[in-house]
């Protein structure tokens, strides 16, 4: 029977399959990238026909420059909040809707729900929440008494960002929940019973349990919301554009500025390489770092 | 064996805890209904009720649909999604079988070569996708937003398949051979089938992506009549600055479509993200 080897990889066709993709791939993901590389190099306005070659100066632009030096500051922060947050809140929402109550099971459709709705809509209705005249949620302070905990919450350089980060939370966290539910329920139920017979609190079986086991899910979930937190843009431009002054300016938001808006494509696409950079070096060494974790259990 | 006192949170403790969590997850949404039913004066004076006889209008959803031009962003959506996500379903598991079934040095670099992408977001292409479309005067067309989105994720996509195709057994095929079946029938009939759950994830993972995305249609779509759903809010937005309760409304209507595909099919959403999250 083995005598009719794969006789069928053989066949030219076999190469064709992957013919396709690769040809869209290239020309509209790998070429584009490439091209980024060159225009960084000059310094191209995006409508005249000529440009020049400008070295380096594009990149040395970058530091000099006090928005894009506040705006990688402020990428930064809003990754690490997001990130740790809504793994956080997510996690408490996965623990507890896995809880052995009928009630609760029902209710995990209900948090992810935000997910769906798109990121620009979520701005636009958190900007009518944050609003602080008329807004719901310094109107709610106000009524209680609390006018002081009432705050400029998107017009105000100090919290601004960290209201876009509670937006992300609430928005994001539901798809990140999904995940660590499943990783939940594939936790055998015998480890759980002998602990409780083992006499081991509830706090004990969270954080002796739950959570190692949950390993491979965090590594996905830390993953994904890193690489999120680093190119927000629609939550950000709808909110508050990057003010107020540069409070909320990210990557992403400055490299779409400087290139549809100050016609600076060369200094752009040179934010680009470097954020592309950036997410790169931190995607592979989270990755690495995330799956020694997952092995030691 | 002596059992000790455990230290149990009692059962309330969780339900009052996921009702103060609820009611948080739940005030965006609240006003998001309310407000699109209220009149301007409804919307500032008393911001917290329910709209009630003085201030409850269906003028904003006229509104709405009226200069979002509703039921044609709808269509564009569906057009768009449709055609990105079709397209990558047959194009990326066709690029998949070899990968996942010949290890040749040529088919690990091409893996690797797709691997690469998954890094990679589409954000940081903005303008050199801009300048490529406009050479081959793509800006403006369905055609040149569903490339993009399908090269975008078509890393991933490629990923995903072969993970699943390598896990088909090689008898399979090997019988079909023996009755002389071509390797396009082999893939189409026998090993495509199989890949449902693939499918399914690949399909969900890439309409929650595209069907909301704000960037690509903001820069390459500029006609009215290409706009998606996110993109029209944007524009009215931008055009009636001061006038909530249509806006609410226009959002509530462009919420609804993806909101009632969850409901039907709920079950196939959870399961491909997990799908996903595990095979990563």
């Amino acid at each position: 029977m083995k005598k009719k080897k794969r006789s069928i990889y053989k066949n030219r066709s076999y190469i064709l399959f992957s013919l396709p993709a690769i040809l869209v791939y290239l020309v509209f993901f790998i070429y584009p990238i490439l091209i980024s590389f060159l225009y960084s190099v000059t310094d191209w306005n995006g409508i005249s026909d000529t440009y020049n070659i400008v070295g380096l100066k594009n990149y040395t632009r970058i530091f000099e420059e006090r928005r894009v030096t506040i705006g990688i500051v402020n990428t930064l922060t809003y990754t690490i909040a997001t990130v740790i947050l809504q793994n956080i809140v997510a996690l408490t929402l996965a623990v507890i809707l896995t809880a052995k109550l009928k009630i609760i099971k029902t209710m995990r459709v209900f948090f992810f729900w935000p997910v769906l709705i798109s990121t620009t809509v979520v701005a636009y209705i958190w900007t009518y929440l944050y609003r602080y005249l008329d807004g719901p949620i310094n109107m709610m302070f106000r009524s209680l008494g609390l006018d002081f905990l009432a705050q400029d919450w998107l017009g105000d350089p100090k919290i601004a960002l960290y209201s876009i980060v509670v937006t992300s939370v609430w928005q994001l966290s539901g798809y990140f929940m999904v995940i660590y539910i499943t990783g939940i329920e594939n936790i055998p139920s015998s480890l759980y019973e002998a602990a409780y017979i083992d006499g081991a609190s509830t706090f004990q079986r969270l954080f002796k349990i739950t959570i190692p086991m949950l390993a491979p899910s965090f590594t996905i979930c830390i993953t994904l919301s890193t690489i999120w937190g680093l190119k927000v843009f629609d939550a950000v431009y709808i909110m508050t554009g990057g003010g107020p002054g540069y409070a909320t300016e990210t990557l992403t938001t400055i490299i779409y500025q400087k290139a549809f808006q100050e016609r600076n494509v060369g200094l752009s696409c040179a934010i680009s390489v470097v954020l592309f950079i950036c997410m790169a070096l931190i995607s592979v060494t989270q990755n690495h770092f995330l799956k020694k974790k997952e092995v030691n259990l | 064996m002596e059992r000790n006192k455990t230290k149990e949170l009692k059962p309330i403790f969780y339900q009052m805890l996921i009702i103060i969590l609820g009611i948080v997850y739940i005030i965006p949404i609240y006003f998001l209904i309310i407000n699109s039913f209220k009149t301007a004066s409804g919307i500032t004076i008393y911001p917290m009720d329910f709209p009630n006889i003085d201030t409850f209008t269906m003028a904003n959803m006229g509104l709405a649909i009226e200069k979002m031009s509703f039921f044609r962003s709808l269509l564009n959506n569906i057009i768009i999604c449709g055609s990105q996500i079709t397209i990558l379903i047959f194009l990326s598991s066709m690029a998949a079988y070899p990968l996942a079934k010949k290890i040749t040095k040529l088919n690990r670099k091409i893996y690797l070569f797709f691997l690469l992408g998954v890094v990679v977001p589409s954000g940081i292409t903005m303008v050199p996708i801009c300048t490529l479309l406009q050479s081959m005067s793509l800006v403006n067309t369905y055609t040149g937003i569903i490339l993009v989105y399908l090269s975008a994720s078509m890393p991933y996509a490629v990923f995903m398949y072969t993970g699943f195709i390598s896990q088909i057994p090689n008898e399979l095929e090997d019988a079909a051979v023996v009755d002389g079946c071509t390797t396009f029938k082999m893939f189409w009939l026998i090993v495509f089938p199989l890949l449902k759950n693939a499918t399914i994830t690949v399909g969900v993972l890439n309409l929650l992506g595209s069907w909301n995305d704000f960037l690509m249609p903001l820069i390459l779509l500029h006609r009215k009549e290409l706009r998606p759903l996110v993109t029209q809010i944007y524009y009215f937005k931008a055009q009636y600055t001061t006038e909530w309760g249509p806006l609410f409304a226009g959002m509530l209507l462009s919420t609804l479509p993806f909101v009632m595909l969850y409901v039907f099919a709920q079950k196939y959403i959870l399961s491909g993200i997990s799908a996903g999250a595990l095979k990563g």
